[in-house]
């Protein structure tokens, strides 16, 4: 896992986006554009795009998202 | 996947512009604009809605908790555009049309934000960005990122 805290913090972000109620996506995903612009504002990459921010990061996103699906399994096997 | 009704989208280049139409196959071809019914479009949407679920529950077995394969990678991009073409069409049918005031409260927002999000997984998994160039960004936007195995 990254255990970058700028970097866990945007996986957080879109993770909460592609799994919250739908009634919350709007406002998930206008986060995630806020901080991705943040993000690229502070770097030496001024060009890029969110797009390509997301595609950047999807292999830690993937580590990030498979820790928690098997978190969430083990909570409901145990309670099972 | 079916869409209710048929729907064109027309490049009205003179004027600048994109439109959406729905194209009513019962009137006569003059290609006026006509709304879907509001309960057909309410449903489509909702439909459209279960394919994403299903989508995401197939990306989540194959793709995150598996190493996926080259078949489960195009299936993936298959079913994704296949949503994406569908969303878009809603979104324009929510234009030109309305959606019914609904207890779950889906708007043309909510649709632009699913929308939103099935491209971020469209740009994530298959913008084909080479690994020098992902390197460069982490590096550039993030610092020093241990990285995950392959």
């Amino acid at each position: 896992m990254s255990r970058n805290p700028k970097l866990e913090a945007f996986l957080l972000a879109r993770y909460e986006a592609e799994t919250c109620g739908r009634g919350e996506r709007e406002a998930r995903w206008a986060t995630v554009n806020s901080m991705a612009k943040t993000l690229i504002a502070s770097s030496q990459e001024k060009n890029l795009s969110i797009f390509e921010l997301i595609a950047a990061t999807t292999p830690e996103y993937r580590s990030f998202k498979a820790e928690r699906i098997r978190e969430q399994r083990q909570r409901l096997s145990r309670l099972r | 996947m079916q869409i209710p009704q048929t729907v064109t989208l027309d490049a009205r280049l003179g004027q600048g512009q994109w439109r959406a139409r729905h194209r009513d196959r019962s009137a006569s071809d003059s290609g006026a604009l006509k709304s879907i019914p509001p309960d057909q479009l309410l449903t489509a949407i909702h439909q459209w809605f279960e394919k994403i679920a299903e989508f995401h529950q197939g990306e989540d077995e194959f793709l995150i908790l598996q190493e996926p394969t080259l078949a489960d990678l195009r299936f993936h991009r298959a079913f994704l555009v296949n949503l994406l073409n569908y969303g878009e069409q809603l979104a324009m049918l929510s234009w030109v049309g309305e959606i019914p005031t609904n207890t779950d409260g889906i708007t043309a927002a909510t649709i632009e934000a699913e929308l939103d999000g099935l491209y971020a997984t469209l740009y994530g998994w298959h913008s084909g960005m080479n690994k020098e160039r992902r390197l460069h960004i982490i590096q550039s936007v993030f610092g020093d990122v241990p990285q995950p195995k392959a």
